[in-house]
């Protein structure tokens, strides 16, 4: 039987990164105590059901921070956070999207529904990449006309009107 | 009521004659079942004047047929991109997006119209036959057993979609807590809102479902050039019209699967509350504990898609039964049409047997007609729908989340839910990248509120004591199979080690 690589072998030995895995238990500590502090005032009805989902959910945290703890002073794993920023060189774009689509929240009651859409879908496809001019001015004005068709014109959808919703509206 | 074949039959062409209501509603269903926050129940309220306005026949017709579509639609988006277009199809992503990613879309989505309609032609015979005594069902769950099954439902959900259990519960606990902030019940004092307004009424399910599925998947996505696999994407070029009939053998083959798991879902869909979501991960648990290959579950197995779609759609049968027996609506669809019925004069529970007993039939039947229409209807789309998974990601993402966005403003119209959304995509992007399975915190999110309402009844009639939680032969049942379920994955493993060491010595 042909032998590992010794690279792929190191790997399998080197210890995990469980940093990132430590995110959601921590804010959920945070969270809890949070809701604890908000009920620590109210009438027994107001508290029964966050008390008894709050504790379960400490005691299963405490549980894992236990586990984890174990395993970094076992040299099994390392706390740091790994595959959350990997790979790097996408972190950029996944930055630029969740960017973007705050712009795109903070925009839409100004520029309206359609407009806003195809803005921040020219700029994401521009952020991810694309190049070509037909699908950069194609996809955007094709798709926000669409979302106008469906969501405005046959769901009735109160998006906040702009120009484009103003000026189509005369027509439907 | 007796049911006699005259009475059927009849029953069965007067629901066949409003072909013109019926094929346009499983359409729109079908479009609006796959677009991320808009359900059946959201879009009946918006077309709340046009179900006034028409005869309660063609009302009922009209939402019996989009409330069964929307179900069947919800799998497509699962299947294709990962992200469930309602809640029940959470558990479809589990191995029908595996299937896509290797380039099996269109059998996938074959697969998943077959389990659909099926299901919910099967349970709706099931029902039409068997309404009176489905019925007992409901009347037997109490607030007690209610809250035990969505602890034990939950749990399941942990339990089957993380690979680690102790995050799974984690994720399913930070869900439940997630799903109590907002004014309690009774003295409606805030919890947990962060001081906005717009979270006393607790958090919306849309911009978390949102969120933690669309948005965290395009986050994901965009760390590829394509969803699918290398050789998938060369599966997908070349699939023609074979892969279509390949998925109809393949559905047709496991008919006694969908038989069963659509029964599970009609069973928990006649308790209230409990919902499609809770059913597809039941059957998803079930269908994995019978089967010869659980190994197979998780990385694109048939029976995977199978069991999820065909509970999500027995789940619509279900939830009536409660409607129309008792007058108490199984689910928010369900609550829609009780509005809509009333304002037409239409008596509901014990009332409807005595005053107008052809009418609880002829909802049923309307479904078994919708279900027949929807096969036709939908099979050929397969080939044409799959295509989206060809779509470079960089195209895919922003589209996804433009439009996801824009259905977590709809049920409620606020921008606020917008930014919700983008808050629980950040939490399911995170979730994602370290395990912890997002379908657990949705769920989590969606059985907060109802567990917190079922369990304070229960509190209150037996004076504020804890222990009433396990006063019924049938709650202690559940507790059982709940810590059963927790138990077994760690059994199961310590099994595994115990044989692999004792190995050298046999």
């Amino acid at each position: 039987m042909a032998e590992p690589p010794r690279d792929s072998a190191h790997r399998a030995d080197a210890p995990r990164p469980v940093g990132a895995d430590l995110i959601l238990p921590l804010a959920g500590i945070v969270f809890t105590i949070y809701y604890f502090v908000t009920i620590w005032d109210l009438v027994w009805e107001a508290q029964v059901n966050g008390l008894m989902i709050g504790s379960a959910l400490l005691a299963l945290i405490a549980i894992f921070l236990v586990r984890t703890g174990l395993d970094v002073a076992r040299g099994r794993a390392t706390l740091s956070l790994g595959p959350l920023l990997r790979p790097l060189d996408v972190q950029v774009k996944r930055t630029a999207l969740l960017l973007l689509s705050i712009a795109f929240i903070a925009l839409i009651e100004w520029l309206g529904f359609t407009i806003a859409v195809a803005l921040f879908l020219f700029c994401a496809l521009y952020a991810l990449g694309v190049r070509n001019r037909v699908r950069l001015i194609a996809v955007p004005v094709l798709l926000a006309l669409a979302g106008y068709l469906l969501f405005i014109v046959a769901l009735d959808t109160r998006f906040p009107h702009g120009l484009v919703e103003r000026l189509l509206g005369a027509l439907f | 009521m007796d049911v006699d074949s005259q009475v059927l039959l009849h029953l069965f062409l007067t629901a066949l004659s409003y072909w013109w209501v019926i094929i346009p509603s499983v359409l729109f269903g079908i479009v609006v079942g796959a677009v991320p926050g808009f359900g059946a129940h959201n879009t009946i309220i918006i077309l709340l004047p046009f179900t006034l306005a028409v005869n309660v026949n063609v009302a009922l017709i009209f939402m019996v047929s989009m409330y069964c579509a929307t179900h069947l639609g919800g799998g497509i988006p699962a299947i294709l991109v990962n992200i469930p277009g309602t809640g029940g199809a959470a558990a479809t992503t589990l191995d029908g997006h595996a299937m896509a990613r290797q380039g099996r879309a269109q059998q996938a989505l074959v697969m998943s119209f077959v389990a659909s309609t099926f299901g919910g032609l099967i349970t709706s015979l099931i029902t039409l036959f068997a309404l009176p005594h489905l019925a007992r069902i409901g009347l037997a769950i109490h607030s007690v057993e209610t809250v035990v099954i969505m602890l034990f439902g939950l749990t399941l959900i942990a339990v089957i979609a993380a690979r680690d259990t102790l995050k799974g519960l984690i994720a399913g606990l930070l869900g439940l807590l997630i799903g109590a902030i907002g004014a309690d019940h009774i003295y409606a004092a805030p919890r947990a809102t962060f001081g906005f307004l717009e979270l006393y009424d607790g958090v919306p399910l849309v911009p978390a479902l949102i969120g933690l599925f669309g948005i965290s998947e395009a986050l994901v996505m965009v760390e590829g050039e394509s969803i699918l696999t290398r050789g998938g994407r060369e599966r997908m070029v070349r699939a023609s019209w074979a892969e279509t009939l390949e998925g109809l053998r393949m559905a047709f083959a496991r008919w006694w699967h969908i038989v069963w798991t659509s029964i599970i879902g009609l069973l928990v869909g006649v308790v209230p509350g409990a919902g499609a979501s809770i059913a597809a991960f039941v059957a998803y648990q079930q269908s994995r504990f019978f089967s010869k290959t659980p190994e197979k579950y998780g990385s694109g197995h048939p029976e995977g898609l199978i069991a999820p779609e065909a509970a999500n759609n027995g789940v619509t049968t279900g939830t009536l039964v409660p409607l129309l027996t008792l007058g108490i609506p199984g689910g928010s669809t369900a609550a829609v049409m009780l509005i809509v019925l009333q304002f037409h004069g239409v008596p509901l529970g014990p009332k409807l047997f005595i005053d107008r007993p052809e009418l609880a039939s002829s909802v049923i039947m309307s479904m078994v007609v919708a279900y027949i229409f929807m096969i036709f209807t939908v099979v050929p789309l397969a080939r044409y729908l799959s295509r989206v998974i060809l779509i470079p990601t960089r195209i895919l993402a922003p589209v996804i989340i433009s439009f996801t966005l824009v259905g977590a403003f709809a049920p409620r119209q606020y921008l606020f839910d917008m930014g919700l959304a983008l808050t629980f995509g950040v939490i399911g992007y995170i979730a994602r990248k370290t395990n912890y399975h997002v379908a657990a915190i949705l769920i989590g999110v969606i059985l907060g509120p109802l567990v917190e309402e079922n369990y304070l009844r229960a509190l209150r009639i037996a004076q504020g004591d804890p222990m009433v939680l396990f006063s019924s032969h049938l709650a202690k049942v559940l507790w059982a199979l709940l810590a059963l379920s927790i138990a077994l994955p760690y059994a199961t493993a310590f099994w595994r080690r115990f044989k692999t060491r004792m190995a050298p010595f046999n």
